[in-house]
């Protein structure tokens, strides 16, 4: 074992153990093995492939119908308000209300104009109010009597109409000639034929019934909601309790007249500061719920509708009902594909620059299976 | 390690493992001629032990490097050659062997000469079995395959450094364990 205590001696000893020669046919038929061994590549069932062809296509039909529909939906809505200020306290007869338009077309503008201005202002001869002010007492029976039962009504509609321009005027005019007026005006000139307007309209109370029988004779209603809720309790007791405040305010003056320290004097007057707020208070809460016993609410909310969609198809023929079919089927794609066009264009900024990356990607990735198939 | 061939591999793709494991056939049948002493059965046990990392390089975890798991495999393939050797060996005989023509074979050399050479290799084959199996690989690189320092570090991914102290931490243990003798 000497031998081998040295470097050089166990270097060449581990070399005479490491000699090896390889036999004759090892080196291929180790590899024959291995590729007997590899599993034959799995050819894609041609379902899959005709699915993985049609991924992209189907992929970018999908994004450009989705798109479209999306554009449509968004498409971008002229909408015009027009909010009458229900300030009746402050506003004169046959005075134009604060009118808010919102993108409005000029021709909507100027309708307004000429409702608000013809629509007189209703009036409110609160006597209550002023004989407040005049500081005469008036009883909770004699304010019972005045007025009589609170009932507040408050009217629901919608409105179906082929002819929307003309009905849109018609409804204006019927609120002008019941004495009414509008509070408030929203148009969705979403697309032709399919715009709406909201109408918030106040018509006097005894007029209500014949406004809602007009109406009927101009549009077709396809909704109605009436509601009538009594506010004779909750009158009678504010005005109680408004009474007491009074009675309150009365006996307050009479001791700042009797009072005789400066410390009285103050707190009389912080006293009659709180009572005086909450006369104010009392006070316009009756006007409110008499402005809406007075003044019904109606809401009217006109929708546009399409020929075929309000004709009564059970009275037509058949070849009338294919061509409105048709006719219906043709707007909807020519409108469908002015969409897409739109859509197209709007999002043409990134549509681009992904169809390129695609287009990229496939061609690098064709050219690194050309190259591993010719390294192959 | 080339990764790209490794992961092609691992998919099944033969050409790829073919070109990975080529470096380190001729270490796997020199293992298993080690271990077995017969050529025929070495070829045998070293295809066996390629067609099973072949089967197997899907579960490789690069956790050590792929010529001490190609040597690993070898080893298993040789043992378990070796026990099915010792199952077929059971009651045969000396006689049994040579009435079917198997003579050992002699390299000329006097009995005393064959004996003082076998025993002293296979001291010292022994002693490079108790080796930790990447040392036994460093080693049969070394000196069975004679590549130098630099294409074993390349072969097996390591740094050069720890090529040389590996082996030189071998040799020192071997000369040891030799001495010891």
């Amino acid at each position: 074992m000497k031998k081998i205590a040295s470097d050089d001696a166990l270097d060449r000893a581990l070399t005479d153990l490491y000699q090896t020669d390889l036999p004759a046919g090892y080196q291929a038929a180790w590899r024959d093995a291995v590729k007997r061994e590899e599993p034959t590549p799995m050819k894609p069932s041609p379902s899959l492939t005709w699915l993985r062809r049609a991924a992209l296509p189907m992929a970018a039909a999908l994004v450009l119908i989705v798109g479209t529909l999306i554009t449509g939906a968004l498409n971008p809505q002229t909408t015009t308000t027009l909010q009458a200020a229900d300030t009746s306290e402050e506003a004169p007869a046959g005075a134009v209300f604060g009118i808010a338009t919102n993108t409005a077309d000029s021709g909507m503008e100027r309708t307004a104009d000429a409702v608000y201005a013809a629509v007189p202002a209703p009036e409110y001869d609160d006597e209550l109010s002023s004989s407040m002010a005049k500081g005469t007492v008036v009883t909770a029976e004699d304010a019972e009597e005045e007025t009589g039962s609170k009932i507040v009504r408050t009217v629901s509609l919608t409105l179906s109409t082929t002819d929307f321009d003309p009905d849109y005027d018609a409804v204006l005019a019927l609120a002008e000639s019941a004495g009414g007026y509008a509070s408030s005006i929203n148009l969705y000139d979403r697309q032709t034929g399919k715009r709406t307007a909201s109408f918030t309209l106040r018509i006097p109370a005894e007029a209500l019934d014949g406004f809602l029988t007009d109406l009927e004779t101009v549009c077709r209603i396809t909704e109605r909601c009436e509601t009538a809720d009594d506010y004779t309790t909750q009158y009678s007791d504010t005005e109680l309790r408004l009474q007491t405040q009074r009675d309150k305010l009365s006996r307050l003056q009479e001791l700042m007249a009797q009072a005789e320290t400066v410390e009285d004097l103050l707190q009389i007057e912080s006293e009659i500061a709180d009572t005086q707020y909450w006369i104010d208070s009392l006070e316009s809460s009756l006007r409110g719920i008499d402005r809406q016993v007075d003044y019904a609410t109606v809401s009217v909310y006109l929708q546009e509708q399409q020929a075929i969609d309000t004709a009564v198809t059970e009275d037509l023929s058949l070849g009338a009902r294919i061509r409105y079919g048709l006719e219906a089927t043709a707007t909807w794609l020519g409108r469908f594909f002015e969409n897409m066009l739109v859509f197209l264009v709007a999002a043409a900024p990134v549509l681009v620059p992904l169809i390129l990356l695609i287009v990229v990607v496939r061609i690098i990735r064709k050219r690194r299976k050309s190259n591993n198939k010719a390294k192959s | 390690m080339n990764v790209r061939l490794l992961r092609q591999a691992r998919r099944g793709d033969a050409d790829a493992f073919i070109a990975l494991c080529a470096p380190f056939e001729t270490l796997v049948y020199r293992h298993c001629l080690q271990m077995l002493k017969n050529p025929a059965d070495a070829q045998e046990a070293a295809q066996e032990a390629m067609l099973r990392a072949y089967r197997a390089i899907g579960s490789f975890e690069e956790r050590s490097e792929l010529a001490t798991w190609l040597f690993r495999i070898a080893h298993n393939v040789s043992l378990d050659f070796l026990k099915k050797a010792y199952r077929r060996r059971e009651g045969a005989s000396l006689e049994g062997l040579r009435d079917k023509g198997f003579e050992p074979p002699g390299d000329g050399a006097s009995p005393e000469e064959r004996y003082l050479q076998t025993s002293e290799q296979a001291a010292l084959q022994e002693a490079v079995s108790t080796l930790p199996e990447r040392q036994q690989t460093l080693l049969s690189l070394r000196y069975g395959d004679g590549l130098s320092y630099e294409q074993i570090a390349k072969a097996m991914g390591l740094s050069l450094g720890t090529v040389k102290s590996a082996l030189n931490r071998a040799k020192a243990e071997l000369r040891a364990r030799v001495q010891g003798i």
